[in-house]
């Protein structure tokens, strides 16, 4: 379960990202985090990725204290294993193929030559380009991209796949491939963060809905609808 | 490993500017090498010219001087003691003016040998000149008549000073290259380094070990040593037998071109280390700076 106790980040007196959040996500779930920009989505979600750290307030990955790991601390390499992250620039390796992409992050796990050759193709298959195996990021378009990160977050099986406005970079036919994508990952119980500002894929998806505003948390519904 | 062949492969811009910088390093490394080993043998050549020579009264029985030269050799800061006796130096003056008829004529004309007996002392160092002219003083043999070390004292002490000055300049000079260059080279690394800080943030947040992130770096970093050293190597060789001809012209029995060739392994050791040292160093202090980031 993620737990956001009364989490603040302040940069400033007048400057706030996030303002007593406090929220639970429960296993398997899918929760869209619904917002204009600037009302804290991705400061959200780059604490649960210990990216940056709060003013106050505490953060917890199933019991595991995420606040305030700091670089050199086993704990948020631990972490980072155990969240797959997807962003809107999708921060593929430009130098890496696709195939090579997903396996560095096994690689960075520790997993073997014959498990990497084993399950890469699979995720490759799983996300719909197995044709692309061996093709630079540079040389995929940013559909393919997307689709690469996500197979990169989820080989290595991890239990929450957080995905900041994944289809910020893509057109509407490649948008609901990705959302589906999450969709099918959710149904094999992987919980799902997704941070976007689309409201046609919110409310086609008909999930938890947490719409944030100035950095609060202003409404939580069960089978929410973007309402802003 | 695998990672950091393919990004030393594929990078092949960065690798190649990193490589180039490497090579200009280890090149006057390789070229401090040489002017050390010129400067070593000029300095030895000269040194070996310079020499004590005691003049000995005529008269003295042979077993006093080669005494006296027994003595001398025993001194830590003697090389070699040489003796020459009235008619060796009779000879040699006879064949130094050999063309010289008048000179001859007139020596034929004396009844006796004109020339002293002498005793060449040679030290090890040039500054030892002093201590050896001192203990010669001490010692006031009787049948020496002379010591040039103190009609030749200026020149000896200057040539001294000179050689002092060579060799402390030539190390000052040494080091203060090596510094800037490798200053310049760990900044190519650096940047090389920067350029891929976007691949260490990836790394970081898919969980990556610090290890894991630097391993590339560090494998890089050793692959670029290793072809710079082997490229200086062969730019280093052409340079050598250029210059070994010319060098031969100037210093006697010195030959640039064979001192390569007798050393290329000595040579290649010391530039693979220097290269590898400098690609794993570079790389693990460019890199520090970003792993720490969270």
């Amino acid at each position: 379960m993620i737990f956001f106790d009364n989490v603040s980040k302040i940069y400033s007196e007048n400057s706030s990202a996030l303002r007593g959040v406090t929220l639970r996500i429960q296993p398997q779930e899918f929760v869209c985090l619904v917002g204009q920009s600037g009302a804290g989505k991705s400061t959200l979600i780059k604490m649960l990725l210990a990216e940056e750290s709060p003013s106050a307030g505490k953060i917890f990955l199933d019991g595991m204290e995420v606040t305030g790991v700091g670089a050199e601390n086993g704990n948020l390499i631990n972490i980072r294993r155990r969240i797959g992250a997807i962003f809107q620039d999708f921060k593929l390796l430009k130098a890496k193929t696709a195939f090579e992409n997903i396996a560095f992050v096994m690689e960075a796990c520790g997993k073997s030559d014959a498990e990497i050759y084993n399950d890469v193709p699979q995720i490759l298959d799983l996300v719909g380009l197995t044709p692309k195996t061996n093709h630079f990021a540079s040389e995929l378009s940013g559909g393919e991209m997307q689709r690469v990160a996500i197979a990169r977050a989820l080989v290595n099986r991890p239990e929450v796949i957080v995905a900041d406005e994944p289809t910020g970079n893509l057109d509407p036919i490649n948008s609901r491939e990705i959302i589906g994508l999450l969709e099918k990952i959710n149904q094999l119980g992987t919980t799902v963060v997704l941070a976007t500002h689309n409201k046609d894929i919110v409310d086609a998806l008909g999930m938890r809905v947490i719409t944030m505003e100035k950095g609060e948390v202003v409404r939580d519904e069960e089978r929410g609808k973007y309402i802003l | 490993m695998r990672s950091g062949v393919l990004s030393f492969q594929r990078n092949s811009w960065l690798t190649t500017a990193s490589i180039l910088v490497m090579t200009l390093v280890l090149t006057l490394v390789g070229g401090l090498l040489f002017l050390h080993t010129v400067t070593s043998t000029v300095l030895a050549n000269l040194s070996d010219k310079i020499d004590i020579s005691v003049y000995i009264k005529p008269g003295t029985p042979e077993n006093e001087i080669l005494k006296m030269k027994k003595d001398l050799l025993t001194l830590s800061e003697v090389k070699d003691v040489n003796y020459i006796s009235q008619d060796d130096a009779l000879t040699e003056f006879k064949a130094t003016h050999q063309g010289n008829a008048l000179i001859l004529d007139s020596l034929d004309e004396l009844d006796t040998n004109p020339l002293q007996s002498s005793l060449n002392i040679k030290a090890k160092e040039t500054g030892q000149f002093e201590k050896i002219s001192t203990y010669l003083s001490e010692k006031n043999y009787s049948f020496v008549d002379k010591i040039n070390f103190f009609e030749n004292r200026a020149i000896i002490d200057r040539l001294a000073a000179i050689t002092e000055g060579v060799r402390s300049g030539g190390v000052l000079l040494a080091v203060f290259l090596a510094v800037i260059a490798m200053i310049i080279a760990f900044n190519t690394i650096r940047i090389a380094i920067y350029s891929n800080r976007e691949e260490v943030q990836i790394m970081k947040l898919v969980g990556a070990s610090h290890w894991y992130i630097r391993g590339p770096f560090i494998v890089e970093g050793v692959l670029q040593g290793v072809v710079s050293s082997l490229i200086t190597l062969a730019v280093l060789f052409p340079i050598a037998a250029f210059l070994s001809p010319r060098l031969g012209n100037l210093i006697s029995g010195f030959d640039l071109l064979q001192y390569f060739k007798d050393n290329v392994f000595f040579l290649f050791a010391i530039l693979l280390s220097v290269g590898v040292i400098l690609g794993i160093t570079s790389s693990m202090i460019a890199i520090r700076r970003y792993l720490k980031e969270v």
